[in-house]
Formats: structure tokens, C-alpha cells, sequence
């Protein structure tokens, strides 16, 4: 009895974490493909040192950063995964998300204050909360830059 | 040299698969649930093989060890004389209530002995059985040594641990009219030991502990761990109602050899599944059979004559029930 | 194609910038490596088992990250950098990215 109410309980729980978990990681590419649309003219590079048509740019760090979480599917996937051994796909797109929603976040930034252009962009993954060994807790994936504004672009 | 105007628009699928998780996690589990039970299955046989291997003297040691342990420390505020596996073995043992784990009785020493005569009285029951025993077919190859308990607890139970110690509780006195359902009882108990059952579910236990912490090790996902362990467990238990079944069929050599009939030997049962109900279809989560197939079993095993759950015997000519031994039976009118 | 984590490629001329690129990966080792590892962590040394797996891991970034870059049509990705970060136990990410250019002989 308890041993069906367990796998009841898990099964549940699964079942959530994949139906909500699909929806949400669906609408939120979405939402990505149509931002990445709009800001395409924002653009980063990793060069670190500007092309010499921006020496009379102002320079500003612009950063964006996310926390995401996983949803119970992904955790026992990545679980039952990690049994085997290889590549964690349910991670994947997750980091893919977060790694996009951060860009996306710095590029709005950077339109605000009226640049064009980002250089010098690195990212940052860390674990911040949760769970400590017990999975994946919360990530925060941090990406900054350094914004050039041209002169007369709001700071 | 040109200057970059827009971000590119990179394919996707790169970075992800758009392949429905679901399929691989499906496949995952499937594959890994299958190995678990595999090894559990192996690591159950081994047990099996290996444990008969060890010898009754070596069982013996232990549980001496822990006697004279016991008798050294004062009685009254030490733990109770049993071994750390007590728990699983009564979880294993003759577990007569529906409960997949009953708790462990508390047992005290100052309740060992709580009813020197009664106690007496089942003592010199055991040996008449064991006698019985060695007439029958249920006779152990080596020379065992049993030592019967009685302790003082209400839940209707009785169980074998390590070393040929048997315990019966008074609350199955109670709940037994006949000396021949308690007779069942304890052959059913001593053909545990005699088949080395405590030693089996104990290291097959062992093992399968370290499987799942070696699985579980540098892993994840509590909750998938507990599927999984309930995986194993499940796997045990059949092997457990296995023994079960080993020790019922035993049983009834002894009872057959003893009283040359097994009226009343299904009383206990009969009793067990009046009191708790019984559903086959959750057979495979328990320890132990269910009762109404175990008391098919018997009344198929002997000319058995169905008694009902009041005790009454109804077919003409059924053999007269033994009654239960005045000792034991004043443990039930005792306060 | 050519990776580096320098700006100016010696006797190449960058023709065109393409933009960032980036490929990761999330990788684990089965779970008898793990077992292991724990073992070895009393004793110490070094974990090749986590050694390879963090190889793979950063080649298979470096592949995805060139397949982006193919992609777009660049020959090259010049300021390459790496991120790796552990997010669960025995799991670990790692992200390559870079600057995608198409490079051309002076």
C-alpha cells in the first residue's frame, strides 16, 4: 500500500513537471525566437578591444542574468541519465533558455541606453540555492559586456 | 573590413534536441529499472545459495554473544536482546498482521519471562513438534537448536530470528483457541530456521542495501531513488513470500506427522483475515502471501475440514482439535 | 576552421565579423564511475574517469559551438572562451563561445 501510494505520488508529480514543463519551455522559445527578431540589431561580439569607428563612444558594462529551476521531469530524467552516463538533453535545452533569456536581457539594456554594440561579452553559470547534492537546484547564468553608446545615446 | 550590423540568426538544434524527452526517458527507465531487478534477482539467488553455506554454530555464536551481553548489563533500562536485522526480520518473519512493516514489538527483558509456566509450556510444545520433525519429511540436515520466546505484546505475532530463537507473542495466544493452530505456527516458524530463512533475507538485505547506495552513490533525485528502492524491495518480497510458502509447506509435514490430520491448523489465518481482510490484488507489495491463499493451500495440501472464523467445526466427523494447554490458555484471562 | 582565443590571427586579415557563437554541452559519467570517484576521493589522485568526461564535454562544446559557425558561413572563431560549471552532482556543464569570423591571408 505505501509502496503504491509512493509511486502514485511520484508519477504525479512527474506527470506535472512534464506537462507544465513542456508548455513552459515551448512558450518561452517562443518568445525568444520573436525577441532575438526584435534586438538583432544589438550586436554582440567577444572581441575585446573596439573597432577603431568607436573610439569617440561612451562605454558602459551592461549585464542581464536569469535563475532558472527545472521541473521535476527534468531532474528524474537527468537522474535516470546520470545512471548511464552521456549526455544530459534535458539540461541542455534548459541552459540553451537561460543562456538566450540572459543575452536577450543585456541586449534590452544596452537598447535603453541607446548602444549597438556590446563587446568584450562573457557568460557565468553558477548553482545559487536548493538542493545542495541533490540535483540541479537553481542555475544563474550571468552574461556581461561592455556597451558602446554612441555620443548623444541615453545612459 | 566590414563591421557587423545584426546578430546572426543561427539554426536551431544545435545546442538542444527537439526530440520529445519523453522517449528517451521511457527508454532510461525501462532500462535501468530492468537492470536493478536483474541484480536484485542475482544478488537474492546468491543469498539463497550462500547463506545455507554458513554454519547454524556461527548463528548460534552471535546470539549468544548477545545474551551474555545482556545478562552482564542491568535489565531494566538496557536495550532489549535483539540483534540491529530484528527489525527487517520480523518485517520479513511471520508478520500475521496485513502491515508491510509491523513495528517491532519492544520487547523488554523483563517481559522475556514474563510467564515462566506459559513459557514452559510452549518450550515443551516446541520440542514435542521437534520430535514430530525429525519423524517427518521436514527433518533439517544438521542439528538445530531452538529456543522459544514468549513475550508480552498484544499484536497477534510470532517470528524466527538468527540462532533457532522463535518468538510468539501472547496477543496470538489469545487469538488461538487450539494447540494445533499454534502448533502450525511454530513449525511454520521452525522450518524458517530449518531452511535458514533469517540468514537468506538478511544478507540478500545486505546486498541489496549496497546495490542501491552503490546506484544512488554521487546520484541525484531522492524520489528516484526511493522508486527504485521500492524496485528492489518488490523484488525481494517475492522471494520472501517464497519462503513463506516454503515454510507453510513444512509445516504441514510436521502437523501431518504430529496430530496426523490438520484440522484447525488454518484457525490462525482464518482468524488473521476476519480481523484485517485480505486483497489479492496488493499480494505483490507484502512479504507474505495472502492469507486466503495460504489457506487454500493448506486445505488442499490435507484432508483439512473448513473451520469457520468462530472456530466451530462443521464437516461430520472431523478430527477432534487438541486443546490449547491450560498454561496458555491462562495467559489470556491474565491481566 | 580555425579556433583561437586571440583577437588578430597572424598573417590573417578578419574580413567580416558574424557574431557570437556558442555551443555547450551537459555530460555525466554512469553511475560505477561515480562509485569509483568516491573511492578514489580517499585516496586522492587524479579522477581520469572525470578528466575524460570533462574532455569530452569540452569538445563536444568546441564541435557545437564550430557548427554554429559553419552555419553562418565563418571560416574561423577568434576569442574563444570557456565556462565550465558543476550543476549537479556528477554532472557538469561546459559552454564554449567566441566571436565567428570569416578570415582571409593578408
Amino acid at each position: 500500500m505505501e509502496a503504491l501510494l509512493q509511486l502514485g505520488v511520484f508519477l504525479t508529480l512527474l506527470l506535472c513537471g512534464y506537462v507544465f514543463g513542456r508548455r513552459a519551455e515551448r512558450k518561452h522559445y517562443q518568445s525568444i525566437f520573436q525577441r532575438e527578431d526584435e534586438l538583432r540589431h544589438i550586436v554582440v561580439t567577444t572581441e575585446r578591444v573596439p573597432e577603431p569607428e568607436f573610439l569617440q563612444h561612451r562605454f558602459h558594462l551592461v549585464n542581464g542574468s536569469v535563475v532558472i529551476s527545472v521541473d521535476y521531469f527534468k531532474v528524474v530524467a537527468a537522474g535516470l541519465r546520470s545512471l548511464i552516463g552521456g549526455r544530459i538533453t534535458a539540461y541542455e535545452s534548459l541552459l540553451d533558455r537561460a543562456r538566450r533569456e540572459a543575452l536577450l536581457r543585456m541586449q534590452e539594456q544596452a537598447r535603453t541606453m541607446g548602444a549597438e554594440t556590446i563587446i568584450n561579452t562573457k557568460f557565468e553559470t553558477s548553482r545559487v540555492s536548493g538542493n545542495a547534492g541533490q540535483g540541479l537546484g537553481s542555475m544563474e547564468v550571468l552574461v556581461y559586456g561592455t556597451a558602446l553608446i554612441p555620443v548623444g545615446g541615453r545612459t | 573590413m566590414t563591421r557587423l550590423r545584426v546578430n546572426p540568426k543561427i539554426p536551431e538544434g544545435i545546442n538542444s534536441s527537439a526530440e520529445n524527452p519523453l522517449k528517451e526517458f521511457l527508454w532510461l527507465l525501462a532500462g535501468v529499472v530492468t537492470t536493478l531487478v536483474l541484480a536484485v534477482l542475482l544478488f537474492s539467488v546468491l543469498a539463497q545459495w550462500l547463506a545455507p553455506l554458513i554454519p547454524f554454530r556461527w548463528e548460534q555464536a552471535v546470539t549468544e554473544l548477545f545474551e551474555q551481553q545482556l545478562n552482564e548489563e542491568s535489565p531494566l533500562n538496557e536495550e532489549p536482546p535483539r540483534e540491529p536485522e530484528t527489525a527487517k526480520d520480523v518485517a520479513s518473519r511471520e508478520g500475521a498482521t496485513a502491515h508491510i512493516n509491523p513495528a517491532v514489538p519492544e520487547m523488554r527483558l523483563d517481559e522475556v519471562d514474563l510467564f515462566p509456566a506459559a513459557a514452559l509450556a510452549l518450550q515443551e510444545l516446541g520440542e514435542r513438534l521437534l520430535r514430530s520433525q525429525e519423524r517427518s519429511a521436514a527433518r533439517p540436515s544438521e542439528h538445530i537448536q531452538y529456543h522459544f520466546h514468549l513475550l508480552a505484546e498484544t499484536t497477534p505475532n510470532a517470528w524466527a530470528t538468527l540462532g533457532g530463537h522463535i518468538f510468539v507473542t501472547t496477543g496470538l495466544l489469545s487469538v488461538t483457541r487450539s494447540e494445533n493452530a499454534l502448533a502450525m505456527v511454530l513449525s511454520h516458524e521452525m522450518a524458517h530456521v530449518n531452511h535458514r530463512h533469517p540468514i537468506q533475507s538478511l544478507s540478500r538485505g545486505a546486498l541489496v542495501q549496497f546495490l542501491l547506495l552503490a546506484v544512488s552513490g554521487g546520484q541525484s533525485a531522492s524520489a528516484l531513488n526511493s522508486v527504485l528502492g521500492q524496485a528492489g524491495l518488490l523484488t525481494m518480497s517475492s522471494f520472501s513470500r517464497d519462503m513463506e510458502r516454503e515454510a507453510d509447506a513444512a509445516a504441514v509435514q510436521v502437523l501431518l506427522s504430529h496430530y496426523g490430520h490438520l484440522q484447525g491448523a488454518d484457525e490462525f489465518f482464518q482468524q488473521m483475515l476476519s480481523e484485517h481482510g485480505d486483497s489479492r490484488w496488493r499480494e505483490w507489495t507484502q512479504t507474505h502471501p495472502n492469507l486466503a491463499a495460504r489457506i487454500e493451500r493448506l486445505k488442499s495440501q490435507g484432508a483439512i475440514v473448513m473451520t469457520d472464523s468462530g472456530g466451530e467445526s462443521q464437516g461430520k466427523g472431523a478430527p477432534a482439535l487438541t486443546p490449547l494447554d491450560p498454561r496458555l490458555g491462562a495467559i489470556v484471562t491474565a491481566p | 576552421m580555425l579556433i583561437s582565443n586571440i583577437e588578430v590571427v597572424p598573417g590573417k586579415r578578419v574580413t567580416q565579423h558574424l557574431g557570437l557563437v556558442q555551443g555547450s554541452t551537459v555530460r555525466a559519467k554512469h553511475a560505477g564511475k561515480d562509485l569509483m570517484a568516491g573511492f578514489k576521493n580517499i585516496f586522492g589522485g587524479e579522477l581520469s574517469s572525470y578528466t575524460d568526461l570533462l574532455q569530452e564535454s569540452r569538445q563536444e562544446a568546441i564541435d557545437r559551438m564550430t557548427a554554429q559557425a559553419q552555419s553562418i558561413g565563418a571560416n574561423a572563431v577568434i576569442n574563444v572562451r570557456f565556462a565550465t560549471s558543476a550543476i549537479a552532482a556528477g554532472a557538469s556543464e561546459i559552454l564554449a563561445y567566441g566571436t565567428a569570423v570569416t578570415l582571409e591571408d593578408r
